[in-house]
C-alpha cells in the first residue's frame, strides 16, 4: 500500500522515531504542507507571506525532524513550529488588520463564481474575526474549531495545560460570537446585493 | 488520544447560529494555492540543497521528487502505450501508434522495484517533480519554475531569511490558444504533451494542456487516458478533493476500464471526499 497524503496517516502509524519509521523530510513535507500553510494563514500570516513563512517552518522541520520523538502526532509538533514562526514574523513586521478588500483576496481560485464569492466572503469575515483574538486564543480556537484537534493535542502542541486550552477556547469563542454578529451581517448583505465592497 | 472533556465543536453544535457555523465551515475549507507546495519545495531545495532535502536515498536516484508527483506520471506509460497501440491497430493508424510509443518510451524508468509502504518508490523516470523540467519546451513558464533554485548557505538557521518564495499565480486564461486540430494524432500528441509536462514535474501545466485537449476533442478516442492523466495531475498538484471526486466519477463511469486498477492504486477511493 502506498503512502497517502492524508494529514495524519503517516504520523499516527509512526513509532517513536519518525525518521526511523521511514518518515523522511519529503514525507513530512508532502503530508503536511497544506496543514502548515493553513496554520500559518490562520495565525495571521498573509497569503503573500505564507509561502516564505512555510519555508521557514520546513527549514526548522528539516533541522529538527531527526529529533522528533514521536510521542505526539507530527501535526501537533508542526503547529508548535508554525506558532513560533508566525509569532516571530509578526513581532518583526507587525500585523496590520486586514482591510475588507485585502481580506476578500484571502483565497482566490477559479470556481463557480457565486460559490467562490460566498466562500471568499466567509473566509474574509472569519479572518477579521480571528484578527480580534489575542494570538494565544486564536491558536487554540483555530486548532479546535477549524482543524479539529483535541484539547489534549492542543495542550501538547502549545505546551500549555489542558485547563488553559479550555479557558482560552472559552474566551476565543466569546470573541467569535460577538465579532461574527457584528461582521457577518454586513458581509451577507454585500453578497446578496451582488457587491463585494459596499 | 481524544479528551473526554472537550466541548462540542461549534460547527456541529446545533445551538450555534447557522451563520457562525457557516463561517467555521468556510474557515475549515482553507487550502493553499495550487502552486504553493511546489514553489516552496523548490525554494527549499535551493536553500538547503537537493541532497539535504531529499535525503541519502538520492544515491539510487530515488527521490528528487515527492513520490506521488511522479508515480502517477510514470504509471501512464504502459497503459497509454497499450491503448494507443490497440487503437492504432483498429483504426489502421500505424503511424500514430508508432509516434506515441516512441514518445512514451523515452526516457525509460530507472527503477522497477516495488514501492515500500511508507515511502513509495516512484515508477517514473527521475525528472524532478518540483524542479524545472530539463528541457524548456513549455509554451509558457510554469509558476513552479520561477522559484529560485541555486544552493545557498545550508547552515542558514530557521530564524534566518530563507529565499523568498512568493507564490506566482497562474495567469488567468494563459493557456495556449487551441488549434483547430481534430485528428486522432493531434489528440494523441496533445495528451502526450500533457503527460510529459506531468512527468517533468509541472502538473499545473499538464492540467492546462489536458483542459485544452478536452475542449479540442470533446468526443476524442482517448477520453479515458485524458481523464486518468487529469486525476494524476490533480494528485501531483495536491488538489486532493478534486482528485478524489474525479477518481470516483471515473470509476463510476468506467468501472471496467483498464485504468480502473491504476486509479484505485492511487488510494483516492478509500478517502473521504470532503
Amino acid at each position: 500500500m502506498r503512502a497517502t497524503v492524508n494529514r495524519d496517516d503517516v504520523v499516527e502509524t509512526a513509532p517513536a522515531d519518525a525518521r526511523g519509521a521511514g518518515l523522511t523530510f519529503e514525507d513530512a513535507y508532502r503530508a503536511h504542507f497544506a496543514f502548515v500553510w493553513r496554520s500559518l494563514r490562520r495565525l495571521g500570516i498573509r497569503e503573500e507571506d505564507a509561502s516564505d513563512a512555510a519555508q521557514e517552518v520546513f527549514i526548522v522541520v528539516h533541522r529538527k525532524l531527526p529529533e522528533f520523538a514521536g510521542r505526539s502526532k507530527l501535526t501537533t509538533w508542526l503547529y508548535g513550529v508554525c506558532f513560533r514562526v508566525a509569532s516571530e514574523r509578526r513581532r518583526a513586521g507587525g500585523r496590520a488588520p486586514l482591510g475588507v478588500q485585502e481580506a476578500e483576496a484571502f483565497v482566490s481560485r477559479p470556481a463557480d463564481p457565486a460559490a467562490t464569492a460566498e466562500r471568499n466572503q466567509g473566509l474574509a469575515v472569519l479572518e477579521r474575526i480571528l484578527d480580534r483574538m489575542p494570538d494565544e486564543q486564536r491558536a487554540v480556537f483555530c486548532l479546535f474549531e477549524l482543524e479539529g484537534m483535541t484539547g489534549d493535542d492542543i495542550a501538547e502542541s502549545l505546551e500549555i495545560p489542558l485547563g488553559t486550552v479550555y479557558s482560552r477556547l472559552r474566551l476565543a469563542r466569546a470573541v467569535f460570537t460577538a465579532a461574527s454578529t457584528e461582521l457577518a451581517g454586513p458581509a451577507e448583505a454585500r453578497i446578496q446585493s451582488g457587491g463585494r465592497n459596499a | 488520544m481524544s479528551s473526554l472533556k472537550d466541548p462540542v465543536r461549534l460547527v456541529v453544535d446545533p445551538s450555534c447560529p447557522d451563520g457562525q457555523r457557516e463561517l467555521l465551515r468556510h474557515g475549515a475549507s482553507l487550502e493553499p494555492p495550487r502552486d504553493a507546495e511546489g514553489v516552496v519545495w523548490q525554494a527549499l531545495v535551493g536553500t538547503l540543497g537537493a541532497a539535504a532535502v531529499v535525503g541519502a536515498a538520492d544515491a539510487s536516484g530515488k527521490t528528487t521528487t515527492p513520490a506521488h508527483a511522479t508515480k502517477a506520471a510514470g504509471a501512464t506509460t504502459q497503459t497509454l502505450v497499450a491503448v494507443v497501440l490497440a487503437l492504432g491497430a483498429l483504426a489502421g493508424v500505424v503511424a500514430l501508434g508508432a509516434h506515441f510509443v516512441a514518445a512514451t518510451k523515452s526516457p525509460p524508468p530507472v527503477s522497477k522495484s516495488p514501492p515500500p509502504a511508507a515511502a513509495p518508490q516512484p515508477r517514473a523516470p527521475r525528472a524532478p517533480a518540483w524542479a524545472p523540467p530539463p528541457e524548456p519546451t513549455a509554451v509558457e513558464k510554469s509558476p513552479w519554475q520561477d522559484a529560485p533554485t541555486p544552493v545557498t548557505n545550508r547552515a542558514q538557521s530557521a530564524a534566518g531569511s530563507p529565499r523568498s518564495v512568493r507564490a506566482k499565480r497562474q495567469p488567468a486564461g494563459a493557456a495556449a490558444t487551441p488549434s483547430p486540430g481534430t485528428s486522432a494524432s493531434d489528440e494523441t500528441a496533445s495528451i502526450e504533451e500533457a503527460r510529459l509536462a506531468l512527468r517533468s514535474g509541472d502538473p499545473i501545466r499538464a492540467l492546462r494542456l489536458l483542459e485544452e485537449c478536452r475542449r479540442r476533442f470533446p468526443a476524442g478516442v482517448l477520453g479515458q487516458e485524458r481523464e486518468l492523466l487529469t486525476i494524476q495531475a490533480l494528485v501531483s498538484a495536491v488538489r486532493g478533493r478534486e482528485s478524489r471526486e474525479r477518481a470516483a466519477a471515473f470509476l463510476r463511469k468506467y468501472p471496467n476500464s483498464p485504468h480502473a486498477g491504476e486509479i484505485r492504486d492511487l488510494g483516492l477511493g478509500a478517502r473521504e471526499v470532503r
